[in-house]
């Protein structure tokens, strides 16, 4: 079955290679995951940060509550998912071999997925 | 000081054993010169390819600066790095299977060959090459002067290396160009710039990502040592974050010192004595000169506020001073525009700050780091290049992984760590750059393990190694590469690239260490000029030159123009604002923000014209031959 293809002034349009659709896509989820933790840390920043610290300081893991579930968390959350995308989501695909430069090994542990 | 020293050396020690062995097996291996001596063969591992890009992004900034900010303005800093728990997975795996993959397909070894490949287009190609060596020579620059201060730093107290140090001085002077520089900071350039060039002259770039694996490891282990010291030492994190909530922004004031009879000879009272003045203690941040038969001197210093502060401090003793050596009075007392007097200013956002009346981070702030750190590391081109030398995307995703732990343990720590120093070491502020040696000093000091500085202070210096060594060779590897053999001499033999390869680098660096013997106030506004300037220039059109087949090479010149310009003018602007040389923000955001806007509006504009040829979409986006 054809796949996606770019279409070109100068003749048929051209065939795309199924790894450079999986890299943007793949590329799409790291930008829109960026986006949720950008946007949890900046919301729950705008909303807890900047208030007064007085009185009986409320700590959480030993660190100001802000800071905690702002930043901590969201942090943990973003090296898991990091993980998980590396592990679980991002595929592997073969790299050509660059003819003089003695890479033999470049393209044995990346053909065809895992 | 003698075993921290040797602690240092032996780490110095290790960084050229692994040059050697870099060195033979680029000798061992097969291929061209050029691409291993700038690109390793692009088939570096997990822990290679891991290690170097979290070094080269670890600077002098994080383990000098970035402990200042934390120390001088508290938790706030925690939110101002937040955006680095997505520079591992933004910065390799948005463009990293792309890049490799386009660069194989190109053949190139640099940046610049890979975007004139990928637009076929020499003036795309030659635009790209002198961004890249204008920029980054800047960073080389401030780099250098980054390492020689470290290692002053270090060698301070050590006898031979203030004998060493006159006799620099008597040899100098007089000499043209160096006659004026400080002698101390001459001398541990001189022996900085050495080291480095050496290394990577030697061993070039295998040996730059094998010292940069190492230094990653000292960087790593560094941190974690000090993490533990430092909150055994505070007892806990949460004694360090109510003790900090207690502690308010000293004051910065003149002290007029009075004592009881009229000094018999001229004498000087040190830089970071200890005075008492009612109920709070007061640090002379410079040499107080006392004239023989004077009775009273004026002196800069510091005041402390709080009172959990004062306790901590350990006032001079009084054999030390004049007979009855006191604070008369302190006048021209100066407080900080944001958080004086306020406990708990260092525990929420904005955070203090001494000239700022909106504080340290004001909402806009972190919003633009938020975006600033995570893509403004990605559009670094000594990262870019990186991404270009990993052998298969299994390596890639591991690394990741690597690179996403090692960034939350490194980065978080150092919050952690100098928050606790806010606490144990109170009245740095004066001088805070020099809160990591002092701390390290501290720490290791207080639990009886003083041979252990050196290895906490060889981290900063390892820091810094990792990104000069990284930029000397993406400079002369466009020079080499991009300008002499693709420009003047395709047909250059490998004995002549050899030969030019080792003479630019050794050449980029010497002229690297004359730019900065006599180094600029304001050194630290040209580094956030270049690094924000060539991401801005280079971000956008590099995702778009490697996602989106129609891109072209009107497009790619128009993006890397639109963000230079937005750069220039903001810059120009912050200049007639503040007369620091320093990029001004539209409505209290980031250049590095507008500059990836006006980018990206410049090349949606330009790419209207003709859609680039054929042959270029199915070479870079097409199906390769079975």
């Amino acid at each position: 079955m054809p796949g996606p293809t770019e279409p070109s002034d100068e003749g048929a349009p051209v065939d795309l290679d199924p790894d450079f659709l999986r890299s943007r896509r793949e590329a799409t989820w790291i930008v829109l995951l960026w986006g949720a933790l950008f946007a949890w840390t900046f919301l729950y920043g705008k909303a807890h940060a900047f208030a007064p610290q007085t009185g009986e300081i409320e700590t959480v893991a030993g660190m100001p509550r802000w800071v905690f579930w702002g930043i901590a968390v969201p942090w943990l959350t973003a090296t898991l998912a990091s993980v998980g995308f590396a592990a679980f989501v991002m595929r592997d695909h073969a790299l050509e071999a660059v003819e003089g430069e003695g890479d033999e090994e470049s393209s044995a542990g990346g053909k065809e997925g895992r | 000081m003698t075993s921290a020293l040797g602690a240092f050396g032996i780490y110095l020690a290790g960084v050229f054993v692994l040059a050697w062995w870099s060195n033979r097996l680029s000798a061992a291996g097969s291929g061209g010169f050029v691409s291993e001596y700038f690109l390793g063969r692009r088939n570096f591992g997990m822990w290679a390819f891991a290690l170097t890009f979290a070094a080269t992004n670890a600077s002098g900034g994080t383990f000098i600066g970035f402990p200042a900010l934390i120390y001088s303005h508290g938790w706030s800093l925690a939110w101002w790095i937040a955006s680095f728990m997505m520079v591992p997975l933004v910065g390799m795996g948005l463009l990293g299977k792309r890049l490799n993959s386009v660069a194989r397909r190109a053949r190139a070894v640099t940046i610049p060959e890979m975007i004139e490949e990928r637009f076929g287009s020499r003036a795309v190609g030659s635009l790209a090459t002198w961004i890249v060596i204008v920029f980054m020579f800047f960073y080389l620059l401030a780099q250098f002067k980054a390492g020689a201060k470290i290692l002053s730093t270090l060698l301070a107290d050590v006898p031979a290396f203030q004998q060493a140090v006159g006799w620099i001085a008597g040899a100098a002077d007089g000499v043209p160009l160096i006659g004026a520089a400080d002698p101390a900071y001459l001398l541990c350039l001189v022996a900085f710039a050495a080291s480095v060039i050496a290394y990577v002259v030697y061993g070039g770039f295998r040996a730059v990502v094998w010292t940069d694996v190492m230094q990653g490891f000292v960087m790593f282990a560094g941190v974690v040592i000090m993490l533990g010291f430092a909150l055994s030492q505070a007892g806990g994190l949460g004694n360090a974050t109510r003790q900090l909530a207690e502690a308010t922004p000293p004051e910065f004031a003149t002290a007029r010192l009075a004592w009881d009879a009229p000094a018999e000879r001229d004498r000087v009272i040190r830089r970071g004595t200890w005075l008492p003045h009612g109920d709070t203690a007061v640090k002379l941040t410079a040499d107080a000169m006392v004239a023989a038969g004077a009775v009273e001197a004026a002196v800069p210093a510091l005041a402390l506020t709080s009172a959990g502060d004062v306790r901590r401090v350990t006032i001079t003793p009084a054999e030390e001073w004049p007979a009855g050596l006191r604070v008369a009075a302190l006048e021209e007392i100066e407080r900080y525009k944001a958080g004086a007097g306020q406990p708990g200013t260092y525990l929420s956002a904005p955070g203090p700050h001494r000239s700022e009346a909106a504080g340290f981070l004001p909402l806009t702030a972190a919003f633009s780091l938020f975006v600033f750190w995570a893509f403004g590391a990605t559009g670094q081109p000594a990262n870019m290049v990186r991404l270009m030398a990993f052998k298969d995307t299994p390596t890639l995703r591991r690394s990741i992984v690597t690179v996403a732990i090692y960034y939350s343990v490194i980065y978080f720590s150092l919050v952690v760590v100098f928050c606790c120093a806010r606490v144990l070491l109170p009245g740095m502020e004066n001088d805070p750059d020099r809160i990591m040696p002092e701390f390290a000093a501290h720490l290791t000091a207080a639990a009886g393990w003083p041979w252990l500085a050196g290895l906490l202070l060889a981290a900063p210096f390892a820091a810094v190694m990792s990104s000069v060594d990284s930029y000397l060779l993406m400079v002369s590897s466009s020079l080499v590469r991009d300008v002499y053999q693709r420009r003047l001499k395709p047909d250059a033999s490998e004995k002549t690239l050899r030969r030019l390869a080792h003479g630019a680098t050794a050449l980029i660096g010497a002229a690297a260490f004359l730019a900065i013997l006599d180094p600029p106030d304001r050194l630290q506004d040209i580094i956030i000029f270049a690094s924000g300037g060539i991401a801005g220039c280079l971000l956008v059109p590099m995702v778009l030159a490697l996602y989106w087949p129609r891109m072209n090479a009107a497009g790619m010149v128009a993006g890397m123009l639109g963000g230079f310009a937005a750069h220039a003018a903001l810059t120009c602007a912050g200049y007639l604002e503040t007369k620091q040389f320093k990029a001004g923000e539209l409505l209290g955001i980031d250049a590095f923000v507008w500059d990836i806007i006006f980018s990206a509006a410049a090349i949606a504009v330009a790419s209207i014209t003709a859609p680039p040829p054929r042959a270029i979409i199915a070479r870079f986006f097409g199906r390769p031959p079975a």
